[in-house]
């Protein structure tokens, strides 16, 4: 299990992330998403035992993973600004990586290198971007840690690649029990592969659910009356977003739906119906209930 | 709990491996250099050697001594170059956040990862400094016919050179985990080398310059930079301040100089955070301490000559003022240059203004601590009450051998020996209080004292420890000083015993004379030394008032005592009668025609072709005297110009050509004539060329002379 307990990092005068608390059970595919500089990658570094943290502490199995040789043994991190040698190939990298990590596989190695049509002995200098991040997805996977954590790990990479490497993932936490956890902007690819999601905004953790339960716990409402009607009347229901059309009100509600439901019946609206939100929705609506939105910038020509 | 391992053979194998382009390149180009340099001596010597044969004669050749730097020169640039690349290129992951991060996220850990890879650079390092040395050495070794290489050198050398190696990466080590892009590596690792000696030198120097009664390496003796061998070659070649090299004491210094930093380094890595890959410094105070030290270099010039206005005493002018100004303004520019250029950003420029104030506290501090040691060093003056023992250290003046400068022979061998005498005692102690009281009333005055004195240095031992001082010797303190050292054993056994030839690598280097006849001439002094009375030998090879007139010529003794090499000049002069004949001899041996040349030319000078007739002549014999004359003529002018009167032309052919195959009567009169002519040779005018040309060449002739007959009636001492 990974846990963070109060965990805070600052550089310099900017605190990246602020007394975050999480548990992460061993087995699952941990998601996490938020803002620009939310502090995702750095969350990942700490958990990888790169930065040390300026408060709190991360534990993976009850013990600190910063300098642990024992632990980070476990972890295979592949980061969003790939490092490789210089002039390497990925022959070059797998001998790297063979020295590190006590249990790199060079056959699997070979072998997923063999799957993905990587040439092993070309110059990585000479490989695209998505295929460059496909070679570190490879040697990561090769160590065949226990902990594996990835940062915009679909970045670059094409539908069919991204299937690849999400069903990698998937056989890997199925099989050997590993942990994942990825960050990604591509809410879409998160939702097909995550079981847990966490939202991080400006150093804090805003939430963390089961994907599922998110899902339920967020959902839309068309609404419709024949009188007038304006926000007031749905006071005491959480709303996170309201949009009136004529008649029509779209809102983005949070709570459990049967009450919600049967409020809202209650009010003898014309038109009622639940329509369900993508996590992208949900994503957008959460961080927009957190004044993370840009509608004035759409709006007009601010600037003249 | 779990174990963390310090080192991983793996790891080290995986960095010794991408050190590979530096390390095996330089190890490539420096085997190929040493095997370059024997080859083309060798191939030099056969050439000679057939040349000679062809001429119909046997060449014997003389073994030419090997040390390390003459077989193997390019070696300083491991610690020059190679070194500082090398660590620079295998640490390079520290200034790229990527690389940093890949690095911090390995299982190692991070003193494992350190250890791992400083290991790596200290084997390719091994590699290149004793591979290309060794096979050097070794095939110089095979050619013992034409060379003799001398292994005590080789290995101390190979010491030094390795510890300066050890030293130069260590310091960079800790401007690696210091700093986090390459300029700042590079501008840390040259402040980490450089700049305590640096500021220790000029301070020192600074202080000592107006303590003249003080030997600058006194006032801080394990800082002296001749201890560091990295820096006490640059400090060699600016300030000379002594071979670091060689010296066994500096090898030992610099290692162990080199270990701590590497443990320092390893817990700098420790503690360094990934995320200052890419920073100029991993904190805002390393930053402004980085500043300071930039500026204080320029700041050091201000605060020396200010300190020597508070010494002085003397009214600062609105020029000097004028250009203090300036100095303290281009250190104001460069603290904010080294701002911009390693953050890159203006913004930057104003954070760093409160870090002037510490700047101006800094250069307050360095002026008054400046003039807190030299008042203290000033009124260290023990009475004689005080004083345990003196140590007598020689003249302190350098002697330069091979373009390298050592320290005194007999004053190592002897300098040891404690004189305890009452009478010593009074006079260094008074000796010590008056210069003091001079220099302290007016230094003018101090200098006027001291003008018509001997400088010695000596070591003044007392109940708290023991200081290092110049003691300015009337002629009669020299003798009561010189009286002293006879009568003690160890001094006299100290200064009769020359080393022999070979043993404690010995050399010695005779001027004008090949190794072959210079060691013939030290083998005649050996013999004569221990024939001498002592007091004789002393003066002969100590008296300051030697040097100048009445030197035939020097011979230059190099030794070693325990590990260290020293040197000294022995003027060759008729105090040593058999050595300075056997001087003369060799002199004349290899220039047996000039005898007959030298004397036909003088004589028929008016009728030849010369363009020009220069000649030398040094007459020698007439006390601790020599006199010197000098002729010169030109075509188309008969007269001869004599730069001094006392003797004439004439007396002087005639002398000559009476004694041309007369030996040399060291108890009479003898001289040394030097003659130089320029003759004009002309040639057809070549191709495109309208007039005849002409080449000008020099001839010159030495030789010396039996000058008894010479009419000295004339002569007057000056």
């Amino acid at each position: 299990m990974i846990q963070a307990v109060d965990v805070t990092k600052k550089f310099e005068d900017f605190t990246a992330l602020d007394s975050v608390n999480c548990s992460i059970p061993n087995g699952c595919i941990y998601g996490m998403v938020g803002s620009n500089g939310a502090g995702k990658s750095t969350f990942l570094r700490l958990m990888a035992g790169v930065y040390r943290a300026d408060g709190g502490e991360i534990r993976i199995d009850e013990e600190n993973v910063f300098d642990n040789e024992k632990i980070k043994n476990r972890i295979a991190y592949v980061p969003d600004e790939l490092y490789f040698l210089p002039g390497a190939n990925m022959n070059r990298m797998a001998d790297l990586y063979g020295v590190a990590y006590r249990n790199f596989d060079r056959k699997r190695y070979e072998y997923l290198a063999e799957s993905f049509g990587l040439d092993m002995k070309k110059n990585l200098n000479t490989f695209s971007k998505g295929m460059r991040r496909q070679a570190a997805t490879i040697l990561a996977l090769s160590a065949k840690p226990d902990y594996i954590f990835f940062d915009e790990t679909f970045d670059g990479l094409d539908p069919v690649m991204r299937n690849l490497v999400k069903g990698l993932i998937c056989q890997d936490v199925l099989e050997r029990k590993a942990t994942a956890i990825i960050t990604s902007h591509s809410l879409r690819e998160l939702e097909d592969t995550c079981d847990q999601l966490a939202l991080l905004h400006k150093g804090g953790l805003i939430f963390e659910s089961d994907i599922q339960n998110l899902k339920t716990s967020l959902f839309k409402i068309q609404i419709a009356f024949l009188e007038e009607y304006d926000r007031s009347v749905f006071d005491g229901i959480e709303i996170l977003h309201y949009m009136k059309r004529g008649s029509v009100a779209n809102l983005i509600v949070r709570g459990e739906r049967d009450i919600v439901m049967a409020k809202l019946k209650a009010m003898n609206p014309t038109l009622v119906e639940i329509l369900p939100l993508t996590l992208e929705e949900v994503f957008t609506y959460e961080m927009e209930a957190l004044g993370y939105q840009f509608h004035a910038v759409l709006e007009g020509d601010q600037y003249e | 709990m779990n174990k963390k391992k310090r080192f991983d053979m793996g790891l080290y194998r995986e960095a010794f491996r991408q050190g590979k382009m530096v390390g095996l390149t330089t190890l490539i180009l420096l085997t190929l250099e040493s095997v370059l340099i024997p080859v083309g001596n060798v191939i030099s010597q056969l050439s000679l050697e057939k040349d000679i044969a062809r001429m119909g004669e046997t060449y014997i050749p003389s073994q030419e001594i090997m040390n390390m730097l003459a077989m193997h020169p390019f070696l300083m640039l491991t610690f020059t170059v190679a070194t500082p690349l090398l660590m620079l290129y295998m640490f390079h992951f520290l200034t790229k956040r990527n690389a940093s991060d890949y690095y911090h996220s390995i299982p190692q850990t991070r003193n494992c990862v350190f250890l791992s890879f400083f290991a790596a650079a200290m084997s390719w390092m091994f590699l290149y400094v004793l591979v290309p040395s060794l096979l050097g050495a070794g095939l110089f070794s095979v050619f013992s016919r034409y060379f003799s290489v001398n292994w005590n050198n080789v290995w101390h050398i190979l010491l030094n050179v390795l510890a300066g190696n050890m030293f130069v990466a260590s310091a960079i080590a800790i401007a690696i985990c210091l700093t986090g892009t390459v300029f700042t590596n590079m501008a840390v690792s040259g402040i980490i080398i450089f700049v305590p000696r640096i500021f220790l030198a000029i301070v020192t120097l600074s202080v000592s310059s107006w303590l003249p009664m003080v030997p600058d390496e006194s006032l801080l003796p394990l800082l002296d930079a001749k201890y560091n061998v990295v820096v006490g070659i640059f400090a060699n070649v600016f300030i000379g301040s002594g071979d670091s090299l060689t010296a066994l004491s500096s090898g030992v210094y610099t290692l162990l100089l080199g270990i701590l930093y590497a443990l320092f380094a390893m817990w700098l890595f420790g503690r360094r955070k990934s995320e200052a890959a890419g920073q100029a410094a991993v904190s805002r105070r390393l930053q402004l301490a980085c500043r300071l030290i930039m500026s204080m270099l320029v700041c050091l010039i201000c605060c020396s000559a200010l300190f020597g206005y508070m010494v002085s005493r003397d009214s600062i002018d609105i020029t000097d003022v004028y250009v203090l100004f300036v100095i303290y303004v281009i250190a104001v520019v460069v603290y904010f240059l080294y701002e911009l250029i390693t953050t890159r950003k203006w913004r930057n420029l104003a954070k760093a203004v409160p870090g002037l104030g510490l700047l101006a506290l800094l250069n307050v501090l360095t002026i008054f601590g400046m003039w807190g040691i030299y008042n203290v060093v000033l009124n260290t003056t023990p009475e004689a009450g005080d004083i345990r023992y003196v140590n007598v250290l020689g003249l302190d003046e350098p002697t330069y051998y091979n373009g390298r400068q050592y320290e005194d022979y007999f004053a190592a061998k002897v300098g040891r020996i404690d004189l305890d005498s009452e009478e010593v005692k009074e006079l260094v102690a008074n000796r010590l209080s008056e210069e003091v009281r001079l220099w302290k009333e007016d230094e003018r005055l101090y200098g006027r004292s001291m003008e018509n004195r001997q400088r010695l240095m000596m070591k003044i031992g007392t109940g708290t420890g023991s200081i290092l001082r110049y003691i300015y010797l009337t002629n009669e303190d020299w003798e009561v000083i010189a009286r002293t050292l006879e009568e003690k054993e160890g001094y006299r056994e100290g200064y009769r015993e020359l080393p022999n030839l070979g043993v404690d690598a010995t050399l010695v280097q005779v001027s004008g004379l090949g190794i072959a006849d210079s060691e013939a001439v030290y083998r005649i002094l050996q013999e004569e030394v221990l024939q001498m009375d002592f007091a004789d030998w002393y003066r002969a090879a100590e008296d300051p008032n030697l040097y100048g007139d009445g030197v035939l010529g020097t011979l230059t003794l190099v030794s070693t005592i325990g590990s260290e090499t020293y040197a000294s000049v022995i003027p060759i002069t008729g105090r040593l009668p058999a050595t300075a004949k056997a001087y003369m001899e060799k002199i004349n041996q290899d220039n047996e025609k000039a005898a007959d040349e030298i004397v036909s030319i003088l004589s028929d000078w008016k009728d030849s072709n010369y363009e020009e007739l220069n000649v030398n002549f040094e007459l020698y014999g007439m006390e601790d005297f020599s006199w010197q004359f000098y002729y010169y003529a030109m075509e188309g002018d008969n007269n001869f110009y004599e730069a001094e009167q006392g003797i004439s032309w004439e007396d002087l052919i005639r002398v000559l050509q009476m004694n041309a195959d007369k030996p040399i009567d060291l108890s009479g009169l003898y001289g040394r004539v030097e003659v130089s002519i320029s003759e004009r040779e002309e040639y057809a005018p070549g191709f495109g060329e309208a007039v005849e040309s002409y080449h000008v060449y020099n001839t010159h002739y030495t030789y010396y002379y039996n000058m008894n007959g010479l009419d000295v009636s004339r002569l007057s001492e000056n």
